[in-house]
């Protein structure tokens, strides 16, 4: 990200330019298409990410939010390697992990660990709390760990859990419960990175609280960065340092937490910010509203893809697409509005 | 409904048999009668042939004790029946009961063991179709298609006519007829487990695939089977009867049930009808009371039936 | 502020609802002896977490509770009958009718295999002595105020050539065309993205406003329900822990429950690391099915005395701190130890 400084030690995470593409066309036969006569077996492609480039320090907690489909998810299970990157770059501690094989991806496991959105899909229902909590550091051990029990019960206090529940199975536990059994599952090979994606969308409120300042204890007690996934602009508020904001896989606006809320410059995180209800003031009329709904990734539009939606496009907009040029005050905005006078874009 | 509570302490220190005698399944097998006297079948057969050879008189198989004067000889309760053959005797004068308990003993066996084959079989293939996906699952399933496309008894007379009769060969074309099923299914558990977010979290893990397969998918894709598995032992009973009674199953010197009614069906117009009926009757019940009982567990285990 | 265009004659009067569900594991009692009332055009909404009793109240209202649950007491008035205990078949004539509902998934309220058009002429059809060409148009007209762009053209449009925010458009104008005097909405935005929400409640609420029907909004997002309810009924456990009108409930909560959660969310005042830990309700909600004895949310309660262990707190009536125009209106606490409010 332009924005980030560069100076003192490297970033823990550097995301360079990343494009993640699926083929979604299937088998031949369900390409086949008849028109106009003639047979066509045109491949249908879903542009998930395009083009994002990120970077994470040490401690820090970098937020992504965004709508359903803008690619914030695909973004997170690529950079832990759970897709193929189609293009591009990712960098943990400076060490280029791209097209890093299943070999060379085990010493990098234990730097980075996920936590998934899905508190009853995240854990297997037919293994016992012990093993799952200690699943990835037995597997980072070639499973020879004398202290099992005592290491399971230490990451379970970490989380707010006890002795008791070491022997139990997931479904006897709470969507809040489940959701920190998850967490020390991430803790136990102690990474120096967690990517969080969407940890609290399914909790109840009261429940989520608790799982945010879990969080955040736990991040002050080890030190380590999250890249935080949310659609919840709330909770992103709270928990990060700096924002990215994405959009039909294309990340239009990044800067730091208060900058982007307080000074937002893309039409889109305004139309956000906006549409995000407030407690205690009652719906006003629809001005600033956001029309319209997010076009397919299968085809994307030309030129920048909010114009469709953006109350403020014009003719370039839909010629060129916008790149994301830094404004001041670590804040990036990808529009042509924000431009500065010295870009030209004949160059 | 609501979520799941966190355990109570006092249900922690029951033990799991406690735990499972007292849990829903137990509860709704009770009330159901179907289920209770399907499994009721079940056990007796199994209990007749365990313990049967050491009850019934004879060892319809041991020529010493055939005694070819009382061939044909009606069931008990029919004039000129004798109580020492309770369901009449055969040509050979062989006791029909213990004929039936004998070759009961066949049946279930190369019903189970082909069912615990096609299982391995079939689960192993469907495991490595739905995880790696692509062209070897394309191909497995292909295979899977064609197979369909035969109906069973014509595909194990083709094998068994290639191969030619023989315990042995009456199983694999059992096993060959029967994987299909466990394909299938376990190739759809798997796909619908592999979306799941603890596959996610086993490869971030870094859990290499046949840790990921043996660990965390399989465990969760087994309930189905218990379903299949357990109505296709029915099927495979028969199958296997079919294929003897055709001529190209189990060797004579070890008859199954199904190799018996083909014994007695040459006299089945001369009025020497128990030669036959009996042994059929007895795949009917045992058939039947299988399905009874897997229809009971498909309720049960399938949640979106609940 | 109080509307004024609500009447005080309620439309629905829900008295003592019981709603329990036999399980093999104990009785779930969803909803436990609820009470409340909605206006003609008032705009209710049912606030609670998952497990409250929230989605089963509007299940019963609409008649649609199945075994293992059962109505086992209270009634629910509406216009003057008692929908409690009503057959099926005069069920049948009142749902979509006079009260229609909309779930969380558009999806499942859509049957996939008929196009959107003969999905709403068919609700016209039930419930209208129309003929098809006046179905017709009034399918288009509908489709058309909800916000559906070439309604002659989409009316041939099956379900999954909608969008997730475009159903739940669709869903909206099923519901809304036979011209329901009462619009029970479970989660109906709980699904979407936040600008596809913040559009569909203003439909919403534009089309309850404009037709005069009353609205019961079942929400787990107090912030959502803050927007657009004129009355908040707060649950826990399958009781109403505190009722009264949105603002009061939001800005002066007095049931410890409802200012945990309104603490919860996290506010604009925590960022720049001043205030880093949300203030958070302290444990788990408890199984339905073995509820402690006394109120249930003593466990969880800074508050709870021995008195909140032993004794259930009842849902007591008590004047708003209120501004003093217009009528006096009520707020409804159960708390032996109610938070105090300075006016």
């Amino acid at each position: 990200m332009s924005g980030t400084r560069t100076g003192g030690n490297a970033p823990l995470l550097e995301v360079r330019d990343l494009e993640q593409r699926f083929d979604v066309s299937g088998g031949l036969i369900d390409r086949l298409r008849f028109s106009g006569g003639r047979i066509s077996a045109p491949r249908r492609i879903v542009h998930a990410v395009n083009g994002v480039s990120l970077s994470i320090r040490r401690g820090e907690v970098l937020g992504i939010v965004g709508e359903s489909g803008c690619g914030k998810s695909t973004l997170a299970k690529t950079i832990v390697k759970l897709n193929e990157p189609t293009a591009g770059q990712i960098l943990i501690d400076g060490e280029d992990i791209t097209h890093h094989d299943f070999t060379r991806m085990r010493p990098v496991r234990r730097k980075m660990q996920m936590i998934f959105q899905d508190p009853y899909a995240s854990l297997n229902p037919r293994q016992k709390v012990r093993d799952i909590i200690m699943e990835p550091y037995l597997e980072s051990q070639g499973g020879n760990v004398p202290d099992r029990a005592e290491r399971a019960l230490a990451l379970l206090a970490k989380v707010g859990l006890g002795t008791e529940h070491l022997d139990r199975y997931p479904h006897q536990f709470s969507g809040g419960q489940r959701q920190r059994i998850g967490i020390a599952r991430s803790l136990s090979v102690q990474p120096d990175l967690i990517i969080a994606d969407e940890p609290v969308s399914a909790l109840d409120v009261s429940i989520q609280a608790q799982i945010l300042n879990l969080l955040m204890d736990l991040k002050d007690e080890f030190g380590f960065s999250y890249l935080f996934i949310t659609h919840d602009l709330s909770v992103v508020r709270h928990i990060s340092d700096r924002i990215g904001v994405m959009y039909l896989g294309f990340m239009v606006e990044t800067g730091p937490t208060r900058t982007i809320f307080s000074a937002p410059r893309h039409p889109y995180t305004r139309a956000l910010l906006a549409a995000a209800p407030q407690l205690g003031t009652k719906l006003g009329p629809a001005a600033g509203q956001l029309g319209g709904e997010v076009p397919s990734a299968i085809d994307l539009p030309r030129g920048c893809p909010f114009r469709q939606r953006c109350p403020l496009a014009f003719a370039r907009c839909a010629e060129e697409r916008p790149a994301l040029l830094p404004v001041g005050g670590g804040q990036s905005v990808a529009c042509h509005l924000d431009e500065p006078a010295i870009a030209d874009p004949a160059a | 409904m609501a979520s799941s509570p966190p355990v109570m302490s006092a249900a922690m220190r029951r033990s799991g048999l406690q735990l499972f005698l007292a849990s829903e399944f137990i509860h709704n097998y009770r009330r159901n009668l179907s289920a209770v006297l399907g499994s009721l079948i079940v056990f007796l057969f199994l209990a007749m042939v365990t313990a049967g050879p050491f009850i019934v008189s004879q060892n319809p198989y041991d020529v010493a004790q055939l005694d070819l004067m009382a061939a044909f000889k009606p069931p008990v309760w029919l004039e000129g029946g004798s109580s020492e053959f309770w369901l009449g005797t055969d040509g050979q004068g062989r006791d029909v009961l213990a004929s039936i308990v004998y070759g009961s003993r066949i049946s279930l066996v190369i019903g189970l063991v082909a069912m615990a084959g096609a299982c391995l079989l079939g689960t192993t293939l469907g495991l490595i179709a739905g995880f790696y996906g692509g062209r070897l699952d394309a191909f497995i399933m292909r295979i899977a298609d064609i197979q369909l496309s035969f109906p069973s008894v014509l595909t194990a007379l083709f094998l068994m006519s290639a191969f030619g009769t023989g315990l042995d060969k009456v199983l694999i074309a059992l096993i060959s007829v029967g994987w299909v099923v466990y394909a299938r299914t376990v190739r759809g558990s798997t796909l619908r487990e592999t979306q799941k977010e603890y596959v996610q979290a086993a490869r971030v893990s870094g859990l290499p695939n046949r840790k990921i397969i043996l660990r965390h998918v399989l465990p969760n894709v087994l309930t189905p089977l218990i379903v299949v598995a357990t109505i296709q032992v029915g099927t495979f009973v028969l199958i296997e009867a079919s294929l003897s009674f055709l001529g190209v199953g189990v060797p004579v010197t070890q008859p199954s049930l199904g190799l018996l009614i083909k014994n007695g069906f040459d006299v089945l117009f001369s009025g020497l009808w128990w030669v036959s009926i009996f042994p059929g009757l007895f795949i009917m019940l045992l058939v039947f009371g299988i399905n009874l009982l897997g229809d009971f567990l498909r309720d049960e285990l399938n949640p979106r039936l609940k | 502020m109080p509307r004024p265009d609500i009447a005080t004659t309620p439309l629905l009067s829900v008295k003592g609802l019981r709603t329990w569900f036999h399980t093999f594991g104990g009785i779930v009692k969803a909803v436990d002896g609820v009470s409340f009332d909605v206006a003609p055009g008032e705009i209710m909404g049912l606030v609670g977490e998952s497990g409250g009793g929230k989605s089963m109240i509007g299940f019963s209202i609409m008649g649609l509770i199945d075994p293992p649950g059962r109505i086992e007491a209270g009634s629910i008035e509406f216009e003057g009958r008692d929908l409690a205990t009503l057959g099926e078949d005069e069920m049948r004539s009142i749902r979509g009718k006079e009260i229609a509902m909309i779930f969380q998934d558009p999806m499942t309220a859509l049957n996939p295999l008929y196009t959107i058009g003969n999905q709403i002429e068919e609700t016209l059809a039930l419930h209208t002595m129309l003929s098809a060409r006046e179905r017709r148009m009034k399918a288009i007209e509908m489709l058309h105020k909800v916000g559906i762009p070439q309604p002659e053209q989409r009316l041939h449009h099956y379900p999954h050539q909608f969008s997730g925010g475009m159903r739940q458009r669709v869903v909206i104008a099923i519901a809304m065309i036979a011209q329901p005097r009462l619009l029970i909405a479970d989660e109906p935005t709980t699904a979407l993205d936040v600008t596809i929400q913040a559009q569909l409640l203003r439909l919403m609420r534009q089309q309850v406003v404009e037709s005069g029907t009353s609205l019961v909004l079942i929400t787990h997002d107090l912030a959502a329900v803050s927007q657009m309810a004129d009355t908040i009924v707060v649950l826990y456990c399958g009781r109403i822990v505190e009722r009264g009108p949105a603002e009061e409930i939001i800005a002066r909560p007095r049931h410890p429950y409802t200012r945990g959660l309104i603490d919860s969310i996290p506010h604009e005042s925590d960022v720049d690391g001043a205030k880093r830990r949300l203030s958070q309700i302290p444990g788990n909600v408890p199984d339905i099915r073995r509820l402690p004895p006394g109120c249930a949310f003593a466990p969880r309660c800074p508050r709870a005395s021995e008195l909140c262990r032993t004794q259930d707190p009842v849902l007591s009536e008590r004047e708003c701190v209120g501004d003093g125009s217009g009528p006096p209106r009520l707020h409804a606490i159960a708390c032996h130890h109610p938070l105090t409010v300075s006016p």
